[in-house]
């Protein structure tokens, strides 16, 4: 309890600084929310420029993709913001900040793993619109145990590809050259997008959306908890998952802190 | 010229030296194009055309984008807006006896030359794995018009490219213009996501007065033999008008930029 209220404190005086940062830089800021926001819309004028051709895809119908889609953007901009931190243990490693970090009262993970980055809220902001504007097209289930749900299985969602961004960061312990896991990390978590039915024609790729980055769990779970579309057996999947790599997350941690020589600064 | 190439070749060589870093890039190409695909596979599931593409020439289309995305879209010229800012163009180009551009385009061959070539084996083998309908273009007059539209599509992109990181020169962070109009709109306006005339018409035609469309969606409309000979040769006349201005442009912005330049750091 004492490390994390040491550690909010940190963050709060961290986050103000980064405020400070964007707001010299405010056309770069705008530009950035801008640009996402473009992305957004952009993309779901092509859904829906589809569904004027089609009623379903792979199942999903226009209502049903955006609500996950919405879901989507909403978790994608608060990640970006807030969560994906753990890919920035890789920097820390590479610029020899590491030990600096590691010397901050508390836990050297979650400050190495620190993320704030204000341009995106407004993504996710949109995202949250959309979500919302999903429900005037009807088909999501609001009461209360299925917006409870939802909430849990999202928190899941959130914390999930936490750990899976710290695994991700930590092969830098043991490759000097790791930016390519980096990139491949948001590649295939722009998966999450996508119902789970996409896969299928794939062996390999359906499994490993639910094993490798079960990206699955992010969007696709919760927008079928909300639409009613509960499966008990994914929920606990979802949950194990994130038991699992929390685990790998830690151990991977520790390993590497025991072989790392850091060059620092 | 021998400097030149001897730059190609250790660039070459650069991408060979961390292989797992070589691995996951040739891996991650492979999964953005098996999700286009499954997303198209996913529309046209029980449907014959969409949009007035069948089935096998709309998955013709994403192959190309896949292919054209790595020979065209992509440069090295995009980190030079670092080198800018941190006064690292000093003494890596303004002081040593080459010219910039020439070195840059020498870095970017390797790079394109590699990218196309997984490229090319990416596609074949993952087509032969998920029986993917592909056009095969016979034509050897379009093939060759083709290849020159997209080598000048390739030049279109680097002064594009080059461009947006000339910026550095009088702004402090490039990252955002670079983000916007160098990825969202290119990307979204070069028809790089879908064939552009799915649009509506008015939109079509403010695009095409952009040099967008003539990096991705020309060329493959060319290949897919949709476009007739004189048009080809009109949109011709066009991408070297874009190259033209483009570069000259390239030109003035250096110039301009190098008397405002103070190469901090360098």
């Amino acid at each position: 309890m004492k490390n994390f209220k040491k550690f909010f404190r940190v963050y709060r005086v961290w986050v103000k600084m980064v405020w400070l940062y964007h707001l010299e830089y405010r056309f770069n800021a705008i530009l950035n929310s801008f640009g996402s926001v473009f992305w957004l819309l952009g993309t779901l004028f092509i859904y829906r420029l589809i569904f004027s051709q089609v009623r379903v895809l792979a199942g999903w119908r226009w209502e049903d993709l955006l609500v996950l889609y919405g879901i989507y953007n909403f978790w994608w901009g608060m990640m970006s913001v807030f969560g994906i931190g753990g890919l920035r243990i890789a920097e820390h490693i590479r610029n020899g900040s590491l030990d600096r970090v590691l010397l901050w009262p508390g836990s050297g993970l979650f400050y190495a793993a620190m993320k704030f980055e204000p341009e995106l809220l407004l993504h996710s902001f949109s995202g949250l619109l959309i979500f919302f504007l999903s429900f005037k097209a009807g088909g999501v289930i609001l009461t209360v145990p299925h917006i409870f749900l939802f909430l849990v299985v999202l928190l899941n969602a959130f914390i999930l590809i936490f750990f899976a961004a710290v695994i991700f960061g930590c092969t830098a312990f043991w490759f000097t050259e790791n930016s390519e896991v980096v990139h491949f990390f948001w590649v295939w978590e722009t998966l999450a997008q996508y119902p789970s039915e996409f896969f299928k024609p794939l062996k390999f790729l359906s499994f490993a959306v639910y094993t490798v980055i079960p990206v699955v769990f992010i969007a696709a779970l919760p927008a079928e908890v909300i639409l009613g579309k509960i499966n008990w057996n994914l929920i606990a999947g979802a949950f194990l998952a994130t038991f699992i790599f929390g685990l790998l997350a830690r151990a991977m941690w520790r390993a590497g802190l025991k072989r790392h020589t850091g060059v620092s600064i | 010229m021998k400097k030149y190439w001897l730059i190609f070749k250790l660039t070459l060589e650069e991408y060979f030296v961390y292989r797992l870093n070589f691995f996951l890039w040739r891996f991650r190409n492979i999964i953005s194009f098996l999700v286009l695909f499954f997303f198209w596979e996913a529309v046209y599931q029980g449907k014959g055309e969409i949009f007035g593409y069948q089935k096998e020439q709309m998955l013709t289309y994403i192959v190309g984008v896949s292919f054209l995305k790595a020979l065209v879209l992509g440069s090295g010229t995009a980190d030079f807006a670092g080198m800018i800012k941190s006064g690292e163009i000093v003494g890596r180009f303004l002081l040593k006896p080459w010219r910039v551009v020439v070195v840059l385009f020498f870095r970017d061959l390797p790079a394109k030359i590699l990218d196309v070539t997984f490229a090319f084996l990416e596609i074949f083998v993952v087509a032969r794995i998920i029986n993917l309908p592909i056009f095969w273009q016979k034509n050897l007059s379009t093939l060759f018009l083709f290849i020159l539209v997209i080598a000048t599509a390739f030049l279109t992109y680097f002064a594009i490219s080059f461009l947006l990181s000339l910026i550095a020169f009088w702004v402090d962070n490039v990252w955002a213009p670079r983000w916007l109009f160098g990825v969202i709109f290119l990307e979204f306006f070069s028809g790089a996501f879908f064939p552009l005339d799915v649009l509506p018409k008015t939109l079509v035609n403010l695009i095409n007065l952009t040099p967008f469309p003539y990096l991705v969606y020309f060329p493959i409309k060319i290949y897919l033999g949709k476009i007739p000979i004189f048009d080809i040769i009109r949109i011709l006349f066009l991408m070297f008008f874009w190259l033209l201005a483009l570069f000259y442009l390239v030109s003035f912005v250096w110039k301009k930029g190098l008397k405002v330049y103070s190469g901090y750091g360098g």
